[in-house]
């Protein structure tokens, strides 16, 4: 292959990069220019990040995976989004079996009064305003760190985690869910609506334990702020799930 | 992918506008810009999220350095400058912080109407490709990526690189070579 056949190709391989949709970023900029003025710059607190051009190789890596392991002719799309590592939410063309199970699955852990969540965990236990103080608090020790659930009856769960860099859990989404990039008090958030979705646990390697994989039959909101990770499984919608978050207290 | 086609008269017109303090001008301008400038902070960020703090941090300080702007000069060379330097001192500064972060990527569907055989050919070439130009060392798939990717100009590959023409010139001949000899190998 000549060096102009290789440029070809490799122009050719860029419309085959599926690229994530550019932001509205005139319409931020602007908005910034017209409440500030000279607007002042911004760091993001709770963004790690890896060595340079990570996305660009990540991007590479799922074109080859996704040449690899998608069905004949890509007919299928696969997305892959995650929040800060923590969490990740998968689109595939179809759920594996699973069981349906409840919110109060053992995986949630015991059950503690808010006071002694609080004292276990390193991180701040938020309560929504919007919802009032919980009816039932249980704490996990699965993860490094603890998680800590707020349970609301069968309506809304409000699980807090400080995560350790590597992902450890995963959505999956079959088409009839959809995925909606939000925000939450200016941190990136996703909302799953639509259909029930599969919830895979993952351990420390990245490899999934499919014994605690559930369906999961609610809204889910996933946000990452300070640090700490949010997951909202809620009946409400996008606006109520984005009403319960933003009323936590303290502020994340 | 579609990062070009911009009609200059329109567009010198929208930077002498927003020069002149006009923010409704300079919003227009980025209009125009923001696809690319999004992808060249990619190339450069840990993370899309990264990636679009980066961009819009850029965005912000070119239209505060716009009154140093050289009236006449190209535009979007001078933009992806500022964006890049923007995303690269921002992983610099990140570096030193551990952990790890992923988000959205996808594959497009195949294309319509290719045929069957043509289109399996071309996967695997694909793949082979990306395979490649996954494994190269970094400063090379930068420059590949900006270049044949983005399908930026040698100028405006330049201007993202902090370099000369000719260095990109040679950087890219390098890294073809390098990627050319690698896919040798692995047949």
């Amino acid at each position: 292959m000549t060096h102009d056949e290789l440029r070809d190709e490799l122009r050719a391989l860029g419309g085959e990069v599926a690229w994530p949709p550019t932001p509205d970023l005139a319409g931020a900029v602007a908005a910034r220019i017209a409440r500030d003025g000279v607007p002042a710059p911004r760091r993001r607190s709770w963004a790690p990040a890896l060595r340079p051009a990570v996305v660009l190789a990540l991007l590479l890596v799922l074109v080859i995976a996704g040449i690899a392991i998608v069905p004949p002719a890509r007919t299928a799309v696969l997305d892959l989004l995650g929040l800060a590592a923590r969490e990740q939410v998968v689109r595939v063309p179809r759920l594996p079996a699973a069981t349906p199970s409840l919110r109060r699955g053992p995986d949630l852990g015991r059950r503690v009064t808010l006071a002694r969540a609080r004292a276990a965990v390193s991180f701040p236990v938020r309560v929504p305003t919007a919802l009032g103080p919980p009816p039932e608090v249980r704490l996990s020790r699965q993860l490094a760190g603890g998680a800590v659930t707020l349970l609301y009856g069968n309506r809304h769960a409000l699980t807090m985690f400080r995560g350790q860099g590597e992902p450890f859990a995963r959505k999956l989404v079959g088409p009839r869910t959809r995925v909606v990039e939000t925000t939450v008090a200016g941190h990136p958030a996703l909302f799953l609506t639509g259909a029930p979705l599969q919830w895979i646990a993952l351990d420390r390697s990245g490899i999934p334990v499919q014994s605690t994989a559930r369906l999961v039959d609610a809204n889910v909101l996933l946000f990452d702020a300070g640090g700490v990770g949010y997951r909202l499984e809620t009946s409400a919608g996008l606006r109520g799930a984005l009403a319960i978050a933003r009323s936590l207290r303290p502020r994340p | 992918m579609a990062v070009v086609g911009r009609p200059l008269h329109h567009e010198n017109e929208l930077v002498e506008r927003a020069r002149r303090g006009d923010a409704a001008a300079y919003e227009e301008l980025v209009r125009l810009h923001e696809h690319v400038a999004y992808r060249t902070a990619l190339v450069f960020s840990a993370s899309p999220a990264d990636a679009q703090d980066a961009a819009q941090e850029a965005l912000l300080k070119a239209w505060r350095a716009l009154p140093r702007f050289r009236a006449g000069a190209p535009f979007r060379p001078w933009l992806l400058a500022i964006v890049a330097n923007e995303a690269r001192s921002r992983v610099r500064a990140a570096g030193r912080r551990a952990g790890r972060e992923r988000r959205a990527f996808a594959l497009e569907p195949a294309r319509a109407g290719e045929p069957p055989d043509a289109a399996v050919l071309v996967r695997e070439r694909h793949a082979a490709l990306a395979q490649a130009l996954a494994a190269l060392a970094e400063r090379d798939r930068t420059v590949l990526a900006l270049r044949y990717l983005l399908e930026l100009s040698e100028e405006e590959t330049a201007a993202a690189l902090g370099c000369r023409r000719g260095t990109v010139k040679s950087r890219v001949s390098r890294a073809l070579q390098r990627m050319r000899t690698s896919m040798e190998v692995a047949r």
